[in-house]
């Protein structure tokens, strides 16, 4: 990993057309501002995690589902049409 | 609303955030009568035991809203928003009624060239992958 020591006001350039600086430093946070063309999507990390792991929470096996609709026929009712 | 795009391949490639290896996905009726219902079940090609209860999010939220940009346009070969069908997945929960909604991360899929990817809504979005199954909106009430 490459590690740069910047200061505020300082930025750094990742290939062509991303620059990131360090607009801010208070105690142990870091305020970033990034430029970057619009296809560059940036994120926090942990959302993508949230997302990732909400993703996988919601896995439904065809037989899970399956169960669901037996067990549960008011389930069943509601995945047929929830306005009824 | 999806039937047009029941029991054809759609191309996901791997952009289900956590599921890189899966490409490829079907989306099939959740039961015979499927054809009004606001679900349907999204499952991987590739690994069988892998699918996803998936809702049309304006069903619950008739004022969710999202803005697909350029890049997702570009990812799912879309050229107009007509040709796009918003997906949320579903979370399963017990009893049924307490199942969550994923309206930060909506699936998008061109109906038309059946791609399809995971995008993530800004950070300053009110919407969290947990949102609850909200009463539908009545018909007339729109």
């Amino acid at each position: 990993m490459l590690v740069l020591a910047r200061k505020r006001g300082q930025s750094i350039v990742i290939g062509d057309g991303i620059e990131i600086f360090i607009v801010g430093i208070e105690g142990d946070q870091v305020k970033l501002g990034v430029n970057a063309p619009a296809q560059i999507k940036v994120y926090r990390k942990e959302v993508l995690e949230a997302i990732r792991e909400s993703n996988q929470d919601a896995v439904t096996s065809p037989g899970a589902l399956q169960k669901l609709k037996n067990m549960n026929s008011a389930s069943l009712d509601q995945l047929r049409n929830p306005n009824s | 609303m999806f039937r047009h795009l029941y029991d054809k391949p759609i191309a996901m490639r791997g952009a289900i955030l956590g599921f890189p290896e899966l490409n490829e996905f079907v989306l099939t009726p959740v039961d015979d009568s499927g054809l009004t219902s606001p679900f349907a079940y999204l499952q991987s090609l590739e690994e069988e035991a892998i699918g996803f209860l998936v809702a049309n999010p304006f069903h619950f939220y008739s004022d969710y809203e999202l803005e697909i940009g350029e890049q997702e346009k570009r990812d799912i070969e879309a050229s107009s928003p007509e040709e796009v069908i918003v997906l949320a997945i579903v979370k399963i929960g017990d009893p049924f009624e307490t199942s969550t909604l994923n309206l930060m991360a909506p699936l998008i899929i061109n109906a038309d060239k059946l791609i399809g990817r995971q995008m993530v809504l800004p950070p300053d979005t009110p919407y969290t992958t947990r949102m609850a199954l909200r009463s539908p909106v009545k018909e007339g009430e729109r």
